[in-house]
Order: C-alpha cells, then sequence, then structure tokens
C-alpha cells in the first residue's frame, strides 16, 4: 500500500515498545545480549519512572529483586545506587520470609536508569508513539515484521516487545472527571490498543490507583512515630559491596473515624461507587474508601509517609489511595495526625488500562497466535515494578533467543520466584491485578532472598550477563558455605553434631563460632552465616523436597510403550487421553509437558505402567 | 450381576426428566459418540459450537417412521458436564417416547447408564471435586429425606467432615500466611497464639477422624445390603467377622434370642461395602401392623440396595427360606452355622445357598468374593472412597508433622509447608499453587496493602 513520501525504515533486531521498569530491563538485557535493540518510548526522560510509591522491594517482591540482580538485570544496582532507606523487612521471622525492601529518591532513580540505559551499547532510545504492530499472514499464524510511529516512521525487526504498563488504553478517573492517559500528566497509547485487537488477541482491562502527594514542609513530622532504616544497611544487589549513603526515616501515622466520615459521605462521588470504572482493582492494594466501606468495624487504618529524596519536596502518603474529588481528599487527608495542615501538591487518582488474557502468554513470554510478539509488566495482567521488572527482563533474553533461534530461558517453579510468576501467569488468567506472595511459592523455603545468587547460578552463566568476576565470587562463597555446613556437620559437642546444635530455636552461628575456633577461622560475612542458619533450620525440609524432585526427574525419564493403548486406560481425563492418543510421547516428562495433562493423569499413568509391570509375570506364567 | 456394566469409554444415555408425563421430556448422552448418534438421528450434521437447534429426529417403531420433534444442544468436551462430548434431546415428555427414543439410542451404540454414571464420569474427568461428586452420588442413592437433605448439605460444600477439616484448615493456614506474607505494620502482629491452639485442634480431630469414617445407610455412596435372618442364626457373629475393626459399632453377641436389636451399619473388611445387621427376628412382622422395629426394619429396607438372607438349618437339616413378606428376593443366601451340621449333609448343600461357618472360617473368603460382586455394581463409589481416604491420610500425617515442627521450635513458614501439603491434597489438581480462596480468606479478614 502507499505510504506517505516522508516514511522512512530502519532496522533493528528487536524493538522494545514501553521505557518503564519492564521496558528498561528488557532493553538493557536484549541488547547486552548482543542483539541491536530499539526501545521506544513516549518521553526519553521518563525511563525507569517509580509512577507509585517510591519504593522498591517488600516481602515476595524483594526475592523477585534479588534473583534478577543474581541474573543479571538492573533493579537491584540502580536502587543500591539511589537508595535512602533499606530495610530487611521480617527479620523476627524465619529466613526464607526475609525479604529487603527500600526507599529510593523518585528522580534520581529515574536520572539513574536513564543513565544506565545511555551507557549500554547497541541500545538505541528513540521517542515516538508506536500506533501499530506490523505482521504478515492470517490471525492466529501472524508474524512481526516490526512496528509504525505516529510520525509514519517504520522499524523494522522479527521480535517486538510490549512493555506497555498502564499506558495502553489508558483512562485516568479523579472523582468525577476522567481523561485518557497513562500516568499523571502523560498520554495514553490508545492507538495500539485498536492494532492489538484487531489482530484477534483477547484484552481485558485493570486499574489501579494512586494516593495524593503531599507538600514535605506542610507535614509536621515531629509528633509521629518514626521508622528507621537498618544499620548497616542491607544492599539489594549482590555486586554491591556496601551502601554508604546516609538513611532518612519514613513516619508512620494513622487514619481515625473523623477521617472515615468524610470517606464515607463521599463515597457515592468515587468513580468506583458510581460504577465508573469497571475493571478490577487488587484486593492487596485497596483505595481508603474500600478500606473504611469494607471494614466498618476499623477505626484507624496505617499511612506510611515515605518521603520521595533526601531534598525532595513531595511526601507519599502510602495507604490512602483514593480516586475521590480533589477537594474531599484535601478534606480527609486534614484529619489525620500530622497532616493536619497538609498541602496537596496533586490528587490522587485512579488508572484503567488494557491488559493481554494471560491465557494467550507462553512460558517464554511470547504471546501465541503472533511469531515475534513478547509482552511482559502490567500488560501482562500484573502490579508492581518488581514483577515488571524480571518479566522484562525474561522476555527481552527470550526474544533476542528467538531472533537467533535459541531454545527459550525458561525458570522453574522449584528454581526461582521468577519461575512462580509467568508459570502462574501462563496457567490461571488471573482475575485481578498479580502481585507476587512468598505463599505463591511452594518452595518458599529453598527459594530464599539470601540464596537467589546461589540457586540460579548456573543459569546466570548460560546467559552470560554478568562478568567472569562476579561469578567467580558467587562460586566461591557457595564452596565456603559448602565447607561451613560440612563443619558444622562434622564438630560434636555434648554428643551431638553442631548442625543439631544450630537448629535449636535462638541459637545462632555466632554463638557457635565463639566456642569452636574451626568456625571462627572461617570469618563468614553476616549474610553468609544467615545463609548457613536457613540451611540449618530447613535441612529437613530441604532434603524431603530435594527427594521429591528427585523421584519426580527419575518419573519424568520413565518411557511410555509406544503401543500404549490410553483409550482403555480408566482415570485418565478426556482432554489427556485424547492428547496422549494423538502426540505419544515417548516418556512421562513428555506427557507431563503437553497441554491438557495434569498432575493427576500422570499418577494414572504411573499406576497403569506398575499394574503392566506387576502383571507381566504372571502373564508368562 | 454387575459383570456387565460395559467399558468407561462408551457412550451412554439417560433420561434426565422425570419418569411419566412431565412438561418436558430431556434425554442426556454422554461419550465420545454423542455427537455422531445425534447426528444419525437427526439425519444431517450437528454444530460442534456449543447451542441449541430445533431438529426433527428420525425415530422408527415398527416399521412406521416417526419425526420427533426436539431442541438438541451439543456441550463439546472438555467442557461439559461430563468433560466428554455431551448432547441433550430436549422432546415432548410422553413415557412411551421416551421408550422409543431409548431403544433407538441404543440402536445406534449408546448404553443405558446405569445410576451416578454421568457423574462418575465428571469426576474422572476433573469436572467435579471429591466431595462433590461424592455429595452428587449420596443424592442420588438417597432413599429418603434426610439423606436427600444430607447429600444436598454436601453439594453445597458443606457436609462431608473431611470437607469441613479441609476449610479449618485453609482458615487456619490464612492466618499464618497473612502474617508471613504482610509485614506487621499491615497486619498487626499474627502473634502464635492466635493460631497454635487450632492447630493443635485440628491435629487432634484428623487423628481422630480416620476410623470415623461416616457409616451409615446408603447416602454415603457405599452400597449397602441389610443382613436378615431368623434368630440365632448367626447374623451378628458373621457381621462381627467381616467388620474391620473392633471397636466401631460391634454387634453384641448372644444366644439369646432378640439381643441385636437396633441397626448398626457398617463396613466390611477389606471390602468398600456396608452391611447392616437387622434387628433379629422381627422381620417376621414386616407387612404387618404398628410395630416401631418394623418401621425401623421398612425405612432400612427402602434405603439399602438390597437384603441378604441368612439362616442356620433346623432340625434335619430344614431350611425355611425368607418370608414372603419382605419385598422381592434376596441378593444373597447364607447358610449358617456350617460347622455345626450333622454328618451326611455335606453332600446335599441346598443350591444357591452359601455355607458359612464363623468359627471355623469356612466359605467367609467365598462370602467376601460374593460381596465383592454386589458391590462392584458400584464399585466407582469405592473409588471415591479409596481416594478419600487417602486425602485424609495425606492431611492427617501433615498436621502430626506440623505439630511436630512446632514443637522442635521451627517457624510459622515450616508449619505452612506442612499446611500446604495438608490443604493440597484434596485439590491434586492445584496441589501446587496456591488456592485462590486462601487469598480470598485473607483478604477478607484482614484489611490489608498499603
Amino acid at each position: 500500500m502507499a505510504r506517505s513520501p516522508n516514511t522512512t525504515t530502519r532496522d533493528f533486531d528487536l524493538c522494545v515498545v514501553g521505557g518503564g521498569h519492564a521496558g528498561v530491563e528488557a532493553a538493557m538485557a536484549a541488547a547486552r545480549s548482543g542483539a541491536r535493540t530499539a526501545l521506544v518510548v513516549l518521553d526519553a526522560s521518563s525511563l525507569g519512572r517509580m509512577s507509585c510509591n517510591p519504593a522498591v522491594g517488600g516481602l515476595g517482591k524483594g526475592q523477585l529483586v534479588r534473583e534478577l540482580d543474581a541474573l543479571g538485570g538492573e533493579m537491584g544496582l540502580c536502587t543500591d545506587a539511589v537508595g535512602i532507606q533499606f530495610r530487611m523487612l521480617n527479620r523476627s521471622k524465619g529466613p526464607a520470609v526475609r525479604a529487603p525492601r527500600a526507599q529510593v529518591d523518585r528522580e534520581a532513580y529515574n536520572r539513574e536508569m536513564v543513565r544506565r540505559v545511555r551507557a549500554v551499547e547497541g541500545l538505541s532510545v528513540l521517542e515516538g508513539e508506536v500506533v501499530d504492530l506490523l505482521t504478515r499472514g492470517r490471525d492466529g499464524a501472524r508474524e512481526v515484521r516490526g512496528v509504525r510511529l505516529v510520525t509514519g516512521e517504520i522499524l523494522a525487526c522479527p521480535v517486538v516487545v510490549l512493555t506497555t504498563g498502564t499506558f495502553l488504553g489508558g483512562v485516568l478517573h479523579e472523582g468525577e472527571r476522567n481523561l485518557p492517559g497513562g500516568r499523571h500528566g502523560e498520554p495514553a497509547a490508545t492507538a495500539l490498543r485498536f492494532a492489538l485487537a484487531g489482530m484477534g488477541l483477547r484484552l481485558g482491562r485493570h486499574k489501579t490507583g494512586t494516593p495524593p502527594r503531599l507538600d514535605r514542609k506542610s507535614l509536621d513530622l515531629s509528633r509521629l512515630r518514626e521508622q528507621p532504616g537498618d544499620d548497616p544497611p542491607p544492599p539489594f544487589s549482590f555486586r554491591t559491596e556496601r551502601i554508604d549513603r546516609p538513611q532518612v526515616p519514613c513516619h508512620l501515622t494513622a487514619t481515625n473515624p473523623r477521617t472515615h466520615r468524610l470517606i464515607a459521605e463521599a463515597a457515592h462521588l468515587s468513580p468506583m461507587a458510581r460504577g465508573k470504572i469497571q475493571g478490577p482493582g487488587p484486593r492487596y492494594c485497596p483505595s481508603v474508601e474500600d478500606k473504611v466501606l469494607r471494614f466498618p468495624q476499623r477505626n484507624a487504618h496505617q499511612v506510611f509517609l515515605e518521603p520521595e529524596g533526601y531534598e525532595a519536596e513531595e511526601v507519599y502518603p502510602n495507604g490512602i489511595s483514593t480516586s475521590l474529588p480533589a477537594e474531599v481528599q484535601e478534606a480527609f487527608v486534614r484529619t489525620i495526625e500530622g497532616l493536619e495542615e497538609a498541602v496537596l501538591l496533586r490528587p490522587g487518582y485512579a488508572v484503567e488500562y488494557d491488559h493481554l488474557e494471560t491465557a494467550q502468554l507462553r512460558a517464554d513470554l511470547s504471546v501465541a497466535g503472533v511469531a515475534g510478539l513478547f509482552a511482559a509488566g502490567q500488560i501482562n495482567g500484573t502490579s508492581g515494578y518488581e514483577e515488571a521488572a524480571v518479566q522484562g527482563f525474561i522476555a527481552g533474553i527470550n526474544a533476542v533467543r528467538r531472533v537467533r533461534g535459541e531454545r527459550p530461558f525458561v525458570l522453574g517453579r522449584d528454581e526461582a520466584y521468577i519461575g512462580v510468576l509467568i508459570d502462574d501467569l501462563v496457567r490461571v488468567n488471573p482475575a485481578e491485578p498479580y502481585r507476587m506472595f512468598t505463599s505463591r511459592a511452594e518452595h518458599r523455603l529453598a527459594l530464599r532472598q539470601g540464596n537467589a545468587d546461589l540457586r540460579l547460578r548456573s543459569r546466570a552463566a548460560e546467559l552470560g550477563l554478568l562478568g567472569e568476576r562476579v561469578l567467580e565470587r558467587t562460586e566461591a562463597r557457595a564452596r565456603r558455605l559448602d565447607e561451613a555446613c560440612a563443619l558444622l556437620a562434622g564438630i560434636r559437642s555434648d554428643g551431638k553434631s553442631l548442625d543439631i546444635h544450630l537448629r535449636r530455636p535462638g541459637t545462632r552461628w555466632r554463638d557457635l563460632a565463639s566456642g569452636h575456633p574451626a568456625l571462627a577461622a572461617l570469618a563468614l560475612e553476616p549474610e553468609d552465616e544467615a545463609e548457613v542458619e536457613a540451611r540449618t533450620i530447613y535441612a529437613s525440609y530441604l532434603e524431603r523436597f530435594a527427594q521429591e524432585r528427585e523421584r519426580l526427574a527419575r518419573l519424568a525419564e520413565t518411557p511410555l510403550p509406544p503401543g500404549l493403548d490410553y483409550a482403555s486406560i480408566e482415570g485418565l481425563k478426556t482432554e489427556a487421553r485424547e492428547v496422549l492418543g494423538r502426540r505419544r510421547p515417548l516418556d512421562l516428562r513428555e506427557a507431563r509437558d503437553l497441554p491438557g495433562v495434569t498432575p493427576a493423569d500422570l499418577s494414572v499413568l504411573l499406576v497403569e505402567l506398575k499394574r503392566r509391570e506387576g502383571s507381566r509375570p504372571a502373564a508368562r506364567s | 450381576m454387575g459383570k456387565d456394566r460395559g467399558s468407561p469409554f462408551d457412550t451412554i444415555w439417560a433420561p434426565a426428566s422425570p419418569k411419566g408425563v412431565a412438561p418436558r421430556g430431556i434425554v442426556r448422552l454422554s461419550g465420545p459418540e454423542s455427537f455422531p448418534i445425534l447426528e444419525r438421528l437427526c439425519g444431517a450434521p450437528f454444530s460442534r459450537r456449543r447451542g441449541g437447534e430445533f431438529r426433527n429426529l428420525i425415530l422408527e417403531e415398527g416399521g412406521t417412521p416417526l419425526l420427533l420433534p426436539a431442541l438438541c444442544l451439543g456441550f463439546v468436551g472438555p467442557a461439559s458436564y461430563t468433560g466428554e462430548d455431551l448432547c441433550e434431546i430436549h422432546c415432548a415428555s410422553s413415557p412411551p417416547l421416551l421408550a422409543i427414543l431409548g431403544r433407538r439410542l441404543e440402536e445406534c451404540g449408546a448404553r443405558g447408564a446405569w445410576p451416578g454414571e454421568f457423574t462418575r464420569r465428571a469426576f474422572q474427568n476433573g469436572r467435579l471435586d471429591l466431595a462433590r461428586a461424592e455429595a452428587v452420588i449420596a443424592w442420588i442413592r438417597a432413599r429418603d429425606e434426610e439423606s436427600l437433605a444430607r447429600a444436598g448439605r454436601g453439594l453445597g460444600g458443606g457436609g462431608s467432615p473431611e470437607e469441613e477439616l479441609r476449610r479449618s484448615l485453609l482458615d487456619l493456614w490464612a492466618l499464618l500466611e497473612a502474617g508471613l506474607d504482610f509485614s506487621e505494620g499491615e497486619t498487626g502482629e499474627v502473634s502464635r497464639d492466635f493460631w497454635e491452639p487450632e492447630l493443635r485442634r485440628l491435629e487432634r480431630r484428623a487423628a481422630r477422624m480416620a476410623p470415623e469414617l461416616p457409616v451409615g445407610g446408603g447416602e454415603c455412596g457405599l452400597p449397602s445390603y441389610l443382613l436378615l435372618g431368623p434368630p440365632n442364626a448367626g447374623k451378628t457373629s458373621l457381621c462381627n467377622a467381616l467388620c474391620l475393626d473392633g471397636t466401631e459399632g460391634r454387634g453384641l453377641v448372644s444366644s439369646t434370642e432378640g439381643t441385636t436389636r437396633d441397626i448398626r451399619w457398617r463396613r466390611v473388611a477389606g471390602l468398600e461395602f456396608r452391611l447392616a445387621d437387622s434387628a433379629g427376628g422381627r422381620f417376621r412382622e414386616v407387612g404387618e401392623g404398628g410395630d416401631q422395629e418394623r418401621r425401623i426394619l421398612e425405612r432400612e429396607l427402602a434405603r439399602a440396595d438390597g437384603w441378604i438372607w441368612m439362616e442356620s438349618p433346623g432340625p434335619g437339616g430344614r431350611l425355611e427360606g425368607p418370608p414372603r413378606a419382605l419385598p422381592g428376593t434376596p441378593a444373597l443366601k447364607i447358610l449358617g452355622k456350617a460347622d455345626l451340621r450333622g454328618a451326611g449333609t455335606e453332600g446335599r448343600r441346598p443350591p444357591g445357598w452359601l455355607p458359612v461357618s464363623v468359627r471355623s472360617g469356612e466359605g467367609l473368603e467365598d462370602l467376601r468374593e460374593s460381596l465383592r460382586a454386589l458391590g462392584s455394581q458400584s464399585d466407582w463409589t469405592a473409588a471415591l472412597e479409596a481416594a478419600r481416604r487417602a486425602g485424609l491420610d495425606t492431611m492427617r500425617s501433615a498436621l502430626a508433622r506440623a505439630v511436630a515442627a512446632l514443637d522442635r521450635g521451627l517457624g510459622p513458614e515450616c508449619v505452612a509447608a506442612e499446611l500446604r501439603e495438608a490443604a493440597g491434597i484434596l485439590d491434586p489438581e492445584r496441589s501446587s499453587r496456591l488456592p485462590e480462596e486462601l487469598l480470598d480468606r485473607i483478604f477478607a479478614a484482614f484489611c490489608l496493602g498499603k
């Protein structure tokens, strides 16, 4: 078809659309893997911008960032560079459920990410709006050719990674007002939405919200409880030696019955209540109006006042996300202790946006039906910077692998939270924005923030994004920890080996090391001590899991007789019976990977194989 | 008896509307040949897209063609009740018409379903969970209003003790996870005092539950037969010999006539089967007026799948046989106290009777075999029962490990690992994933998130 004369075309290996937390990780991972990469964003200065709270990590999420870092991602390093308060959450609980969290300087994070992206060779940052995805072929068998920008310019590439966040079909709601937009003051990507829907991709709608931003000068923090950071600050990245930056405290306050009364009286004005927003909101991040209406028995909800930076004039009041009209927001905020004189710099709002139904996703984050299309982040129905970042990284890696015709990089549920996240997305189409919880990981006791580098080191080596030096250091750590554990098992005291002593509640490595010079001689760093303690406490569980994994692995090798009559095996589900009969897998591993074959079907097959084995000698006699 | 039940992969049919004159007659087909059979009846292809079409079905009776206008619905597996291809024919309801339709379906290769077979397929294809499948079966097998009401509770998700245990377990697990997955600032501290007593309570409850699987009549889904016979025929002794354990519902044995008064349902050793020892001596009164025990016996007879007659030979080896007052014929006739018979009776065992001696053990194995054959008519309920027991066992051992972990000083994350296993096993499909209902519980109980 004829194009306007000023149409230009530029060639790339792959193109990332969107420069949020998913987009920057995707683009950097791809470019570092050697692909000529274009990162197309609406505003080149907005790379890695934090649209919600100025914090990284938290329970479940902190583990994701640690894993991303262990594979060679950027989020951890960037956080360490600009964080203003670092804490390890759940310190009073077991090591498997501890996770790092940091407050960061919002502006500085954004600047630091721009700097990092700019520094990557082979990565071109292009400003513009992508309005169309160019493909060839029919619905269901399309293939990516490139993208077209609003200017008419065409970027030709065989692979596109979509990381559109809240911008795809985004609508901002504030009280009775609503307007298209992806973030406060930034336009939405509306044309692309139609292009995707036109390709037969199924889209759903999600919503999320943010609180109003307060002017720091207008707050009286002196009366409020301080929440300091940890000393020393625990870094996110395994590559960060130490953080020397000064730490800034957060402050705690709470809503009260007066706040609740104002909110309840105005609740009918919220777009949710008025049916203006259809998409489901996340249950774990309710708006303050939701909290008040759903929990009328509570007369206080906590509000965390998070500084936006060392010098920033804005304060982020975490806990009162709202889409009530601005004047109501101001009124209820001023009922809160310490905020009586608060000046709202900008009101809170809700944003509604499109996401892909994740039933269309594959484990490598490619989109079924459009060859060469990948998606990561909120477009896949997740919420959170960390969830977005890890997906971006995996999508970027797999996009490059597709260009090169290599095997996809897929992490298992037993290897990483990242594996849990993607597997959950692909297998269950989440009804609400998906956030990581540690309880989602059935191997939680093994997937610790403290061992992400160790458990992922062979996978990181496969990717080759980390330098030799980093990998060697990780290997050295692995050896050191093995040595420490071997020592514990070998030294006896009071008739029991030291690892048994360490399993007693309240006993620490340090206590044992003070009485046993051999342990003290290892001079373990605090994070190594913690890791040895974790391994010891969970030893019996980890062994059980390992045995189970081994059993499953052995089972997976079990060959399936070529002539097996699946139709005659009672107990198989119809769908499994059909697909097994048609595809005739060679062993249980292949059978397991077939769509429609469930774990229950595998156990039926196993019983059948055992039964046959048992009946064979009888048949001969 | 119960041997030619056909393959579980046949295409089956059954009327889904009440017998007799009804506003609408509904017949269901399920299995791989459902659509082809429907197409033969229509004489034309039928769309596999889910939806209904009005068609004229071509029936034939005595050489006379008969057109039956009907609404035909097709559901392509696995998205159907049974998880297989399933078709429904909605037509005018007239008993002779439905009879003709049934004959025609069988000519086309469909087999009449046995009771509960649609549900069995739904269970096997993962369309129904264990608890619901049991409830549906109990519903189908319900013999009176009381058991129907019980079954209804099961369908609504209430009902079975394991289901209740599992719900309590999920509540407990949710509490633990809320404390682990959210910082104290969000949930307030979920202290151990909150959940530890409940964990210990559940562990004790599960431990007690094993021998306490509900016993009693057909509503449990197991085949049930009443053991009847004249006083002192040895019915209670036989029941005791067959029954699994000595503590539960063991009958009181005495040589005094009339010792056995109440009907108690018991599971027979090694068999997924229930047997009730009748009120000794009262059978004569069936059909006669007034007596309360007679009414109990009548009620139990109506609930049971059938009855078994047991008699010990009188003087000269004479056998009376069951009285006419009992409904139908016995499923089995047992000749009791076989060891007591005098010399000479060995050679002339009455045909059709199964000689059994509790004292010598003679015939017990044969009896078990015969009972097994009776039970195989609904052996899939036995499969359900076995699945349920396995689930309970897993739940028990995981809870026991959870308590042990706590006693060893391990933290809630270890207890939670055990609870995951305990809760997951009843739902093997999703055992590795966090059940959505767990999150529902957490978010219903706590106002979480910042």
